[in-house]
């Protein structure tokens, strides 16, 4: 008998039988279930109950504008479902550089960018009421008065001069670091008056406060909170604050009351995120929500069809197209890049492979509503037989074998990907595609491996649609080594070093004149992103991206 | 000795922590650079560089793996690189959430298969058979992300019997819990009945049903007990299978557990979340190992024994 065997005849005693071990079980297993659905009530908030029904309070303001006309605001609750990506794992905005919505609707920024009707945004006063460049390196934020911090403190010029120290600082970790790159410092001249001091002129510093969220110097500052309490518990100056968040999963925001921002009818706001596409149009369709983001493009169509549903298509920031080799040959050589350029039917990619929904690009990597774009350009045009005399005057044989590297993972990656092949084909280039992880696309971005000649890409202007922010990415010392021509270069940093608008969007178009004429890569089709929404629900919808969505200015039905 | 039993399973786990642990961190690293996702591609080089610096990721690799090493056997996996949250503590509140979906669907599926099971067995060959186990191979067989957006579909838009995402009242346990015990309950149905099948032609039923005993007497007392040895032993393995499982049902139903956490900072190469969350599974997984082993040697005299 082994030692084992011992320890059970010990062990079992006349009492624990078979029979009485199975019985427990089965007990534990009830009981487990029972305890899980208990925990599973008094959880987060029902979804569905405050969804797709008559607003919470149903209570009506009149507010008279400056014409005497009055406006019958209705306030209510909003459900929205929101794809992941960054949103709703932390209510730290140092947390991404995303732009998510539940940040503009916790804090404040000195100044927000609004639709202008206008295809490019224009930037309004938010935390601070004005603003003006003493000198090239130093803007003078004035701040309003009135700001308060959801827990009653006054907002003033040491939060802003605490937020940017705090971003800037790489111990920190802020994700937002690279929106802060060109400030030096940051002064308090005195409670209601800011000045950040930059290394070198920059005209962009008013505009990238759009993406830096004011955070309290009192609460992120004092060890016994910090960025950890941020993340769960923040203290903001924003339309709204916290009623309860659930990580990754809701976020649940109500009035501030003590915000000087106010809302046009949406006091509360219930955020549910929802990776699966599936399951987020689904629970829209079946009017769980009251509006979603990042619609599939295949779906657009079938979701304006339904009733009392609209989709919204916010500005394009971005492309979809391909960087391109620029220093090997015979890549090297404009004739051969410009021959792919021609050789790609724009078109009819995005009408097939994107469903009509997003505009070809126009000869550069711009899009429409971007400051900078310069609309004298036009679509390169599809000319597969002057594709093919570029290529034999530059020396490159019918046959010539290239490689694209493509993310199967992004939306139509690989369609995208075999119908630009086909046109390639289609005047003698053979290309062999190779799908690729978002790891190593990345590591391409950021030179740390050799791309194929052809690599996917998306470069964007982000929401706040200014061109640099896409075209810095092209200049010959970015470490992606993308392109390498000092007139780009020149026209780049005239460009954002230029104060005054005009002169700033001229040097843009120089810029991307030049790289039309000697492209670094192929500009195929806007990157477009779709919002639905609910029209029996919400009146007004008219976000300036998908995200965000500034929940403050949404007026309900 | 007991003592000694336990002793020897506990190293053989400690054995295999720290392979899992070590597997963990390189398979992490081999996933890309975090700082570049976080910040979205934003930075310049010496910025990215500063970022590295402070998240310690700019180490020799030696140096970061025996810091972790030191740092995991103290249970400290660091913050997560996203959230700037302790990683651990983070993953647990998260595993509680998923325990919801988890342990219901385990516990039901075996619920649920012991009558399957059984009355396949009996009517073997009749309809109810053919039922059993055609319901039994397509359970097998359906990927859980399919059944998952065809219940949503079915039950949550065409006939908004059941909401379809995220936590709430005991209805939003219901089409995730379902989802999950799609393939285990299959699986669990089909061996009963393999196991029942084949205790029946066993001599001490004969002997009982000789005996005078109802046939329900007999299938219940004398069957039904020694078929379900083998299933407590999966039982054990297959908390691992549902919890990972749980990933692809947490992302499709948006429920906020650690699957929906894990998927997520795997797309972002959280390292210290990743490694939080292998290790917590890992655990969990080789616990209910010993613990199921120790069950069944209380459950078989055999195993008391020594046969």
């Amino acid at each position: 008998m082994t030692e084992e065997t011992n320890y059970w005849n010990r062990y079992v005693s006349a009492r624990l039988t078979r029979r009485r071990i199975l019985q427990g079980a089965a007990a534990n297993g009830l009981g487990l279930t029972v305890l899980a659905a208990a925990a599973c009530g008094s959880g987060t908030k029902k979804s569905a109950s405050t969804a797709g029904s008559p607003s919470a309070s149903g209570s009506v303001t009149k507010t008279t504008g400056a014409t005497g006309t009055v406006t019958t605001l209705k306030h209510g609750t909003l459900t929205g479902g929101f794809s992941s990506g960054g949103v709703g794992q932390t209510l730290s905005p140092n947390s991404t550089a995303l732009w998510a919505s539940e940040f503009y609707a916790l804090y404040d920024q000195l100044a927000r960018l609004e639709p202008s009707g206008q295809p490019s945004p224009k930037l309004t006063p938010a935390l601070a009421t004005s603003w003006e460049a003493q000198q090239p390196t130093r803007w003078v934020f004035h701040l309003r008065s009135d700001a308060k911090w959801s827990d009653g403190q006054p907002v003033t010029a040491d939060d802003v001069k605490f937020t940017y120290d705090y971003v800037k600082d790489p111990a920190n970790k802020s994700a937002i670091i690279g929106r802060v790159t060109t400030v030096d410092s940051v002064d308090v001249v005195d409670p209601n008056t800011v000045a950040i001091n930059t290394k070198t002129p920059d005209p962009l510093i008013p505009r990238n406060s759009f993406f830096v969220h004011i955070m309290p110097k009192h609460y992120l500052g004092d060890p016994k909170y910090g960025d950890q309490a941020m993340g769960t518990k923040p203290v903001g100056s924003g339309a709204y604050t916290i009623d309860s968040y659930s990580q990754g999963s809701s976020i649940n925001l109500k009035k501030n009351p003590n915000s000087w921002r106010g809302t046009t009818g949406v006091d509360t706001v219930n955020m549910r995120i929802i990776s699966e596409d599936t399951t987020r149009i689904g629970a829209f369709q079946s009017g769980d929500l009251d509006m979603v983001d990042q619609i599939p493009l295949n779906q657009i169509s079938q979701i304006s069809q339904m009733k009392n549903r609209k989709t919204f298509l916010p500005p394009a920031t971005g492309y979809l197209g391909w960087d391109v080799e620029y220093f090997d040959p015979p890549y090297n050589d404009k004739r051969v890049r410009l021959a792919f350029a021609h050789a790609i039917d724009y078109g009819a990619i995005a009408k097939t492979v994107y469903f009509g929904v997003p505009k070809p690009m126009q000869g550069q990597m711009l899009s429409g509503p971007t400051f900078g774009f310069n609309p004298s350009l036009k679509t390169y045009a599809y000319d597969p037989a002057m594709a093919k005399q570029l290529l034999q005057a530059a020396g490159v044989q019918a046959g010539f074998k290239t490689k694209m590297e493509f993310r199967p993972d992004v939306f139509q990656g690989q369609a995208f990907a075999e119908a630009c092949a086909k046109y390639l084909q289609d005047i003698g280039v053979q290309a062999d595609l190779v799908p690729i992880q978002i790891n190593v696309w990345r590591d391409g971005l950021y030179g740390r491996r050799k791309r194929a000649p052809f690599m996917y890409d998306t470069w964007s202007s982000s929401a706040s649609l200014e061109a640099s922010i896409a075209l810095q990415w092209m200049l010959s010392t970015n470490p992606g080594k993308f392109y390498n021509n000092s007139d780009f270069d020149a026209a780049y940093n005239a460009a954002v070093s230029e104060f005054d608008d005009n002169k700033r969007q001229q040097d843009y178009w120089k810029a991307v004149d030049i790289m039309n004429a000697d492209p670094p890569g192929l500009w195929v089709v806007e990157g477009a992103v779709s919002a639905a929404y609910r029209s029996d629900k919400i009146a007004v919808f008219n976000p300036i991206g998908s995200p965000p969505t500034y929940f403050d200015e949404l007026v309900l039905a | 000795m007991l003592i000694n039993y336990l002793l020897r399973r506990i190293f053989q786990a400690l054995v295999v922590m720290f392979l899992l642990l070590t597997v963990l961190f390189f398979t992490a690293r081999l996933t890309g650079d975090p700082i570049t996702f976080l910040v979205g591609g934003f930075l310049t080089a010496d910025d990215i560089q500063k970022l590295r610096t402070a998240y310690g990721l700019n180490q020799p690799l030696p140096q970061q793996y025996l810091i972790f090493l030191w740092n995991a056997i103290h249970l400290d996996f660091g913050q997560s690189i996203r959230t700037h949250q302790a990683a651990l503590p983070l993953v647990l509140n998260k595993a509680v959430v998923s325990s919801q979906l988890v342990f219901p669907a385990l516990f039901l599926s075996l619920v649920l298969a012991i009558p399957l099971g059984t009355l396949a067995a009996i009517k073997r060959g009749s309809g109810v058979d053919a039922a059993a186990m055609g319901g039994a191979v397509i359970g097998q067989s359906v990927p859980s992300f399919f059944l998952g957006v065809l219940l949503i579909f079915v039950f949550g838009v065409t006939l908004g019997w059941l909401p379809v995402f995220g936590t709430g009242g005991l209805d939003h346990l219901i089409l995730p819990i379902a989802t999950l015990m799609g393939y285990p309950l299959a699986r669990y149905t089909r061996l009963i009945r393999a196991q029942i099948s084949e205790t029946l032609t066993h001599e001490y039923v004969r002997t009982a049903r000789a005996k005078g005993l109802s046939e329900a007497r007999v299938v219940i007392h004398h069957v039904l007990q020694n078929s379900l040895l083998p299933i407590v032993s999966l039982l054990g393995v297959d908390l691992g299978l549902v919890i990972s499982a749980g990933v692809i049902v947490e992302a499709i139903f948006a429920w906020p557990g650690f699957g929906s956490l894990l998927l997520q900072s795997a797309v972002a190469r959280d390292y210290p979340v990743i490694q939080a969350t292998g290790f917590l599974v890992g655990a969990t997984v080789l616990v209910s190992a010993i613990f199921v082993d120790l069950v069944y040697g209380l459950l078989d005299p055999r195993m008391r024994l020594g046969a």
